[in-house]
């Protein structure tokens, strides 16, 4: 079930109603049962895996607890501690390894041993991705981490936990919540309250016209681009990567944000996934713009444990390096992604070696490290590396990638830009100009978030018809240019297949 | 308090959202729907006859015209593509509305088993009709997928992607006032067509089980049903349908106008393309002979005197209509389609050194312009290279030709025609009450004007359009 489909359009307001008519103590039970609905509606088998995921990290996680109990008795339990953690780990990460990774590990074998002149045709095995499997599984493994810390207690309520695994707004495409936050306010269920519920809606509402109006629109210039890059090269090639940067932070942000608002109806707080990422003037600050929930997990869970920056900068930099790897292949199970993930990793490293020089260039041309211009070159810097990784993100394998590269920088088709040539590539000029005003519109909003400016509030504080005109004019938009509705499928979120 | 403030601020906001919905709505929607019927739900309870069929009764019968020559009011509820599925739908819902005398039901592609063609041409018929309890039905029962009945009953669906192809005329709320008729302008080289006394085939099909549920509505409604075979150069097997209708109209004792026995047009003239649909030149002829009909073997009365002042105001709008896309030509083949309208008088010169005599479409057009008139001066001058007049009043029937030297006073429902040589060779003519020649040598850049056509209004004697045309038989603006 999307988001932007007509069956969640449904189903989200028959939750709600439900939710709040039905006595408190039953609250959690009905989103229990509507988020396993949400998840079976994709496939019902597979929601198996997520309830093995469940058991599995809540048995580990009462296991974990009786242990610190134990510990508090004066036992030393520390092996069978991380025996827990191991078992939860491995279980996990198997279920994820076979889904996602089998296939990608035959092939990378049968491709290598291919180089090497060797047949070995180990077969694919016919299997299909289970929708949301690396954000639950990532979710379920922080709070067996989170227990084995000793930063929470192991959740007791089977079905209070089977929540915080399979919360619906969040199940398939994060953000990945930590269990301190997320568990804390399922076990209580918030009443009724209408700014919550205004709030949310406004949240909603702009994550659809980010997901609808811009990354769908952007979505076809960029499929015919990239679909035929052989024909489509250099400027096409060049506009199509700018956009692709814009349409996967607006899918993404879309789909964070309208999980936020839904789950800010239903009273409950998730956390930010994005920070205004554009605007960050490095890549290490981008990182921490962007996709917060998993940034910060693979910093809390794997950098950090990994020995983060604590033990010289070689180490610093494999650790970095190590991380983005898996980040890249947590993304998705093919080089490309892997690729990816290292770029971003060795842009850092990039950047932290030139530090001493820039920092002397900075100096030499007597240039204001505060100035607006400078950090809007930082910004704009920061901006093209993340978009050139981005080529290896999109494209479909590396060898595509580097090509689109090339052609991208050989081509010499500058007319382009002028001939009107881009409006023949599924968008026509209006819709180019729609664009526009729309990632002006995303402009405003990212630097009103950056210093702090809460918009939502602003409207909040306006009279009620004033409010009500921004709720009217919002829907107007989403439904008179938002791409939806017959001759169109329901565009996947990007982060879906993840 | 607070909260009832609120909640009238909610309320108040709703219906205003509600209001702006709909206007939005209104303007995304494809207007052909709307313009077509959308003004059937002013006149259904007037109309005594419903037609219902494909393009060919949508192209084929003009409702207007059935109204000034013979006082009949209907409306054509028939549309592009429309299976008769989709007609039988379309008439419960406008027995909704109206309570006719006769529905005539043409039964082109009653073979057919699709129940609806997607796209366009349903949405051509579907949009028009409001938002009920039949189209709901009418929706459910032509589509089984959920997407499809979405698409058909909120159309939104699809036109809100509209936004970038808006002109002004998607916010004009008007409609068009030809009851539900279009009409095409062209000619095309008909397919051979060889009348056969062919056998029934039997037809087992959708269309045939609506049509069945078409007569049966009917019979319970105490509804008239003549079925039509409209004309067009059918090959045998479409023949063979046709004589199917036949036996299919015996079997319920109701009327049968099978045009392809009936030489009512002339695919010469009258065909759109090659082997389906007519123009306005035939679409008069049918409609002619169906007004006739109506009146004569239907017993519909003529309802001039019933004070329906609309429909004399809707044909004005027609005449106005007819004469703006006259104007709009630019070849003298679509001009001369186009008079071919006893509505309208009309003078057409034609001067020695045109070329049009030479081929056999133009004098095939000329003639059309009065079917039932020998033409004998025509028939004298072709050849010869001489000038020839063609004076053509359609109130009174007078119809008088000048070829070569040949000059005269005419007498006309409009007063006297003057046509006539000057001393320098000059060819002029007049209208009573007018010193201006309307005949011109060249036009303003110098260009030989060969052929020249002045349309009249006969009930005024004013000159509605007076089209001029080059060696290329194009007209000069």
């Amino acid at each position: 079930m999307l988001f932007n489909s007509l069956h969640f359009i449904i189903f989200f307001p028959i939750v709600v109603g439900m939710y709040y008519l039905i006595p408190q103590k039953l609250r959690t039970y009905w989103l229990l049962a509507a988020s396993y609905y949400f998840y079976m509606s994709w496939n019902a088998k597979y929601v198996f895996l997520l309830l093995f995921s469940t058991i599995v990290t809540y048995v580990s996680g009462l296991m974990l607890e009786r242990c610190v109990q134990e510990e508090k008795g004066g036992k030393i339990r520390t092996r069978r501690k991380k025996l827990c953690v191991a078992a939860s780990f491995i279980l996990n990460l198997f279920i994820l390894l076979i889904f996602k990774y089998l296939n990608f590990g035959i092939d990378s074998l049968n491709q290598f041993f291919g180089y090497l002149h060797i047949t070995l045709n180990v077969p694919a095995f016919d299997l299909l991705l289970p929708v949301g499997i690396s954000f639950y599984t990532f979710q379920a493994l922080g709070y067996t981490v989170d227990v084995y810390r000793g930063d929470i207690y192991a959740e007791r309520n089977f079905f209070h936990y089977a929540l915080f695994v399979s919360f619906f707004p969040q199940l398939v495409a994060g953000p990945i919540e930590r269990s301190k936050n997320l568990l804390r306010q399922l076990d209580k269920p918030a009443k009724l309250n209408f700014n919550s519920f205004r709030d949310g809606f406004l949240l909603m509402l702009w994550g659809y016209f980010l997901k609808m109006v811009l990354a769908d629109r952007i979505a076809v210039f960029v499929d015919t681009v990239y679909g035929d890059f052989e024909t489509y090269t250099g400027v096409y090639l060049i506009v199509a990567t700018l956009l692709f940067a814009v349409q996967i932070y607006c899918d993404f942000l879309g789909y964070s944000v309208i999980a936020m608002g839904a789950a800010k109806i239903l009273g409950i707080q998730l956390m930010e996934n994005f920070d205004a990422p554009y605007l960050a003037t490095g890549v290490s600050e981008f990182w921490r713009r962007w996709h917060i929930s998993l940034s910060s997990w693979f910093r809390d869970y794997l950098y950090i444990p990994l020995g983060g920056n604590r033990k010289g900068k070689i180490k610093k930099y494999a650790n970095l390096l190590i991380t983005f790897g898996v980040s890249g292949l947590w993304h998705g199970a093919d080089w490309s992604y892997v690729i990816w993930g290292l770029l971003n990793g060795f842009w850092q490293i990039g950047g932290s070696i030139l530090m001493p020089i820039r920092k002397k260039l900075i100096n030499l041309l007597d240039i204001k490290e505060d100035s607006l211009s400078h950090k809007c070159l930082q910004m704009a810097a920061t901006f093209l590396l993340i978009d050139l990784a981005w080529v290896f993100f999109r494209a479909d394998s590396v060898f595509s990638a580097l090509r689109i590269i090339k052609r991208m920088v050989t081509a010499k088709n500058y007319w382009v830009w002028f001939d009107g040539s881009l409006y023949n590539c599924g968008l026509n000029q209006k819709n180019f100009m729609l664009i526009i005003w729309g990632i002006l519109l995303l402009l405003v909003a990212d630097i009103c978030k950056y210093k702090g400016i809460k918009l939502r509030e602003i409207v909040a504080k306006q009279d009620y018809w004033a409010q009500c005109l921004v709720v009217t004019t919002a829907l107007l938009c989403i439904l008179v240019f938002g791409m939806w509705g017959v001759g169109y499928d329901a565009a996947n979120f990007i982060y879906f297949q993840f | 308090m607070k909260k009832a403030k609120m909640a009238l601020w909610a309320i108040a906001m709703i219906v205003f959202a509600a209001m702006l919905f709909r206007s939005v709505m209104f303007c995304l929607e494809n207007k052909g729907a709307h313009n077509r019927n959308g003004d059937f739900f002013r006149v259904a309870d007037e109309c005594d006859v419903l037609f219902l069929g494909t393009s060919h009764m949508a192209t084929e019968v003009l409702p207007l015209e059935l109204w000034h020559d013979y006082g009949i009011t209907s409306y054509n509820i028939a549309g592009l593509g429309q299976l008769m599925p989709v007609s039988y739908w379309m008439l419960i819902n406008a027995l909704d509305y109206a309570n006719p005398k006769v529905v005539l039901v043409d039964c082109y592609a009653i073979e057919a088993d699709a129940v609806a063609n997607d796209g366009e041409f349903m949405h051509m018929s579907m949009d028009g009709l409001p938002l009920t309890k039949t189209k709901i039905r009418a929706v459910c029962d032509l589509y089984d997928d959920m997407d499809r009945r979405i698409e058909y009953l909120w159309n939104f669906s699809i036109y809100h992607n509209r936004w970038d192809e808006l002109t002004w005329k998607d916010f004009d709320s008007r409609y068009d006032n030809m009851r539900g008729a279009q009409f095409q302008v062209a000619l095309c080289e008909p397919a051979p067509f060889i009348l056969r006394d062919v056998e029934p085939e039997p037809v087992d099909s959708v269309g045939v089980e609506y049509l069945r549920k078409i007569m049966e509505e009917c019979r319970r409604r105490d509804i008239k049903v003549v079925l039509t075979y409209l004309p067009f150069p059918a090959n045998e097997s479409e023949q063979k349908v046709a004589a199917y209708v036949g036996q299919f109209a015996q079997e319920y004792g109701v009327d049968y106008l099978n045009f392809l026995k009936l030489n009512v047009v002339d695919f010469k003239t009258d065909c759109l393309d090659a082997n389906s649909h007519l123009n306005i030149s035939g679409g008069h002829k049918i409609t002619s002979y169906i007004g006739k009909y109506l009146s004569e073997e239907c017993g519909i009365v003529n309802r001039r005197q019933d004070g329906i002042v609309d429909w004399d105001e809707d044909y004005a709008g027609y005449q106005r209509y007819k004469v703006e896309r006259l104007q709009g030509l630019e070849s003298l083949q679509n001009s001369l389609i186009m008079m071919a309208d006893k509505s309208f008088s009309l003078c057409l010169y034609v001067d020695g050194e045109s070329k049009i005599w030479d081929y056999e479409q133009y004098v095939n057009l000329v003639q059309n312009l009065a079917p039932e008139y020998a033409f004998p001066t025509l028939g004298e001058i072709m050849g010869q290279g001489v000038d020839y007049l063609l004076l053509l009043d359609n109130k009174n029937r007078v119809i008088k030709e000048f070829g070569g030297e040949e000059s005269g006073e005419t007498e006309t429902s409009f007063g006297k025609v003057v046509y006539t040589k000057t001393e320098a060779g000059e060819r002029v003519l007049y209208l009573e009450g007018s010193e201006e020649n309307l005949l011109v040598e060249e036009d303003e850049n110098g260009h030989k004007l060969t052929v020249q056509t002045i349309l009249i209004d006969h009930s005024d004697g004013s000159i509605i359009n007076l089209q001029k045309f080059q060696e290329t038989l194009k007209a000069t603006k």
